[in-house]
């Protein structure tokens, strides 16, 4: 308030710098006069023109303070040159009262409308003249003054503003004005190089939005107490958020702008970055923390004696681990802990010999007294730290060692104990290098390869060879990828030449590979004597039943040829035997008898297709499963059934007799198994030709099985048939594949060769 | 105010060509024959329409031209200044 200009001071000293020129443009002379000396005896300096023209050009050549100008003139009316002078920037603002002869509301208008101030009216009235002119200088005069007032005003914040902006602008401290809810309004230079937004950035967020949320609590309870006005400033070290996520420490002074009403207006905060500092101070501290944290965590009495005056400092708490208490120690000599005065003289010694020598570091093992009498084991360490040559500080380290001596001794008969389980294991155990190197090995993978002892097969330097080097590349591949491998199973040759199949298991250890190794070419040849029996009864088993096949055969025909022949032969007689005998009861017996027998060759034929289909010799296989399937499941058991062949004719006697005899009864055993287990309605038979195999697909539309399941041995649903069949068909050459799945119905494929090749198959 | 009427008749019939009837004996020549600080001061005074200032000049006149002074004269006392400006060649151009 008290530096805004006086109004009336200021008015007054610029008043003698206005001009008091009046110009008169008039055509009549007498007018001229008049006003001329009118004007003149009040002390203004009259301008009198008579021509408009003359008036305009003098008034741009130096613009009076007000113009009396006369409406009616020859040239150029008074309105014209009023339009003129108010186009030019110069005359632009002079005030012009018009001179009028007439009494012409018209005329006052068309004169206010381009610009006229007032009007004088003809005759004129020398008191109302002098009255109208002072009444506008004085206008002039002060609208001219306020103008200046403002301009200078203007200048003057204009001035002001300039200077707060270039300090606001060039600080070198950070400056934010913050409103009262935490918005930044406005921000320097430096305090967007702190933060690294850009000023549009910065300006659309708040305090809290870059505040560190565990700075931020602090920070809001002194903006409260501020806007509460129980505190004018606040000066704290927080951490800021910069744009790309690191955390920038500052030094942030707060205070508060009131506007004239007394409420707060905004907060002007200046903010320092004081990371760096922070940083060294934190690093500082975590230099030391570490250290102490580094000297708790050393299990050892930790000193040092400054040199050359060998006052002794000692780490805090550190002969704790010896049982001394701080107050114990402090400004002792360390001569009392030694077990043995000899130790501190042994030691001493050996320090001098090192200090003399230049060494660094000296170490050794002593025997040191704890505060409770016992002896302990303990290592000594001493470093010497020189300055400019000379010793300056020892730093003695004392760890007490007595549990890794007991570990030590430990490890010493641990070692032993394994290594005689090792040494006498029955199970050859090995060490090698990643290339194959023989390392270690003992006794019994030394007998494995036929060495007398491990020093021997070592001294070989590997161990047999592999008969598969691709087994080795094999085990090598698996080792690098897991690390280990288990149960891998080899043949390798033994130092004598002998052929082992040797079964291992062994671990990557870094660049060795650890080993165990049995000999299991024994079990090898049992295993491969079981896979020779195997195969045995498998050709066994297909013998065994073309072999019954053949005995079926031969019961049908024995059958066929004598008892059916004599049953008929006994009929004949008996029907012969009926003619001749007149007894009616006799022949009603006969008769009986007859019947009797009838029923019996009936039975006896069915029996004879049961044992064996005579039409399969004769007719073919086709048409014996058809005929087969009419008599003994159609008939019997309801069942649609059909057989289609389409094996070409000539192909059908190439069929080996003891491969249709197996395919024979297959078919038979798998619609059997439809007949008692898929509750079919109708089951086909196909024949087909596959280049030198036939191939026989039985088809039903039963419920179906899970495949899965009926093949493993032991199923309920396929059980010992199926397994059998299979092992039949796979004794020929063959396969039998089941398609099947719950609800599906099932087919069922037998592969088999045309011709069996003798040789294979009984090998 | 009598003054005044006869002014005002005087004026009422100038014209240039009268000017002379009627004594004053001004040309453009006796003009353009003053020294040219002259004719420039009086240029700038005419112009600033500042009859104290053109008195002045014409008592400058007075010794090397008392003709040219006493018709100058005459047209101030007429308030004629566009006219002395027209002498002056100053409204040739319009």
């Amino acid at each position: 308030m008290k530096s805004e200009p006086d109004y009336k001071m200021t008015s007054k000293n610029d008043e003698a710098i206005l001009s008091r020129d009046i110009l008169i443009v008039d055509d009549e002379v007498s007018n001229l006069i008049l006003l001329t000396q009118l004007l003149a005896l009040e002390g203004y300096q009259a301008r009198p023109a008579e021509r408009p023209q003359l008036a305009i050009d003098s008034a741009l050549a130096k613009p009076p303070a007000l113009i009396l100008l006369d409406v009616r003139m020859p040239e150029m009316d008074g309105f014209e040159v009023c339009k003129c002078l108010k186009q030019d920037e110069r005359t632009r603002d002079i005030p012009i009262i018009f001179i009028s002869a007439l009494q012409d509301m018209q005329d006052k208008v068309r004169g206010f409308e381009v610009g006229g101030v007032d009007f004088i009216t003809k005759p004129f009235q020398e008191r109302e003249v002098l009255a109208r002119v002072r009444t506008h200088m004085d206008l002039r005069n002060m609208q001219m003054n306020l103008e200046r007032m403002v301009a200078k005003r203007t200048a003057e914040v204009i001035e002001s503003e300039q200077r707060f902006r270039t300090t606001f602008e060039q600080a070198a401290v950070g400056i934010a004005h913050v409103s009262p809810e935490g918005r930044f309004l406005r921000v320097n230079r430096k305090f967007c190089d702190i933060v690294g937004y850009s000023e549009d950035e910065i300006l659309a967020l708040t305090f809290q939005d870059i505040t560190h949320p565990d700075d931020l609590e602090a920070d809001l309870d002194f903006v409260r107490q501020v806007l509460n006005g129980e505190i004018e400033t606040y000066s704290i070290e927080k951490r800021y958020y910069h744009k790309d996520g690191s955390i920038v420490w500052i030094n942030l002074t707060v205070s508060l702008l009131f506007d004239r009403e007394g409420n707060p207006k905004y907060f002007v905060s200046v903010i320092r970055d004081i990371s760096d500092r922070k940083q060294a101070e934190e690093a500082l501290q975590q230099s030391r923390d570490f250290l102490e944290h580094l000297i708790s965590a050393v299990p050892d009495a930790i000193f040092s004696v400054k040199m050359p005056e060998r006052t002794i400092n000692w780490a805090n708490d550190s002969f704790n681990v010896l049982g001394y208490e701080s107050e114990e120690y402090i400004g002792q000599s360390t001569r009392k802990y030694y077990a043995n005065p000899e130790y501190y003289d042994a030691i001493g010694r050996l320090q001098q010999d090192a200090i003399r020598k230049g060494d660094n570091i000296v170490r050794t093992e002593i025997m040191v007294l704890c505060k409770d009498g016992r002896v302990i084991p303990a290592e000594f360490t001493a470093t010497y730290y020189r300055e400019e040559g000379e010793l300056s500080q020892i730093t003695a380290f004392v760890r007490d060692i007595s549990e890794r001596k007991l570990a030590e001794e430990k490890l010493v008969k641990s070692e032993e104990k394994y290594r005689s389980l090792v040494e006498n294991s029955m199970v050859g155990v090995f060490t090698t290098t990643i290339d194959g190197r023989l390392t270690f090995a003992n006794d019994a993978l030394a007998r494995m390869f036929d060495f007398a002892s491990p020093e021997q097969i070592i001294a070989q330097g590997a161990l047999g060879r592999w008969s598969d080097i691709r087994g080795r590349e094999r085990m090598l591949a698996e080792l690098q990828k897991h690390g280990s491998v288990t149960n891998f199973e080899a043949e390798t040759i033994t130092y004598a030449g002998r052929r082992i199949h040797v079964l291992f298991s062994a671990k990557l250890l870094g660049d060795n590979i650890f080993g165990m190794m049995m000999d299991i070419t024994e079990r090898k040849k049992a295993e491969q004597k079981i896979i020779d029996y195997q195969q045995r009864l498998k050709a066994l088993a297909s013998k065994l039943t073309i072999a019954e096949e053949k005995e079926r055969r031969a019961i049908a025909a024995n059958l066929h040829d004598h008892v059916m022949q004599a049953l008929a032969l006994i009929r004949i007689q008996l029907a012969s035997a009926c003619k001749s005998t007149n007894d009616s009861k006799l022949a009603d017996k006969l008769y009986d008898i007859s019947n009797f027998l009838l029923e019996t060759l009936e039975e006896v034929q069915m029996l004879m297709f049961e044992l064996s289909s005579p039409a399969m010799h004769e007719i073919g296989l086709s048409s014996a499963i058809s005929e087969w399937l009419d008599e003994q499941i159609k008939k019997r058991y309801g069942l649609r059934t059909e057989v289609i062949n389409n094996i070409p004719i000539k192909l059908r006697k190439t069929l080996d007799p003891d491969v249709r005899t197996i395919l024979f009864r297959n078919v038979r055993e798998l619609i059997v198994n439809v007949v008692k287990h898929a509750r079919a309605n109708e089951v086909s038979v196909r024949l087909e030709d596959r280049s030198q195999s036939i191939r026989i697909i039985v088809e039903d539309d039963g419920i179906g099985f899970d495949t899965r399941a009926a093949t493993r041995a032991g199923s309920q649903i396929g059980g010992f048939g199926l397994f059998s069949i299979e092992e039949l068909m796979v004794d020929l050459g063959g396969s039998l594949r089941m398609v099947s799945a719950p609800g599906k119905g099932c087919t069922a494929i037998l592969s088999a060769p045309f011709h069996v090749d003798k040789g294979r198959e009984r090998s | 105010m009598a003054r005044q009427l006869g002014v005002k008749y005087i004026y009422q019939d100038w014209e240039a060509d009268e000017a002379q009837k009627k004594g004053i004996n001004l040309t453009v020549e006796m003009l353009s024959g003053l020294p040219p600080d002259v004719i420039q001061d009086l240029r700038e005074a005419t112009l600033m329409l500042d009859r104290e200032a053109i008195f002045t000049v014409i008592e400058r006149i007075e010794p090397m031209s008392p003709d040219t002074a006493k018709g100058l004269r005459i047209l101030m006392d007429n308030f004629q200044t566009g006219l002395i400006r027209d002498l002056l060649g100053e409204n040739d151009e319009k």
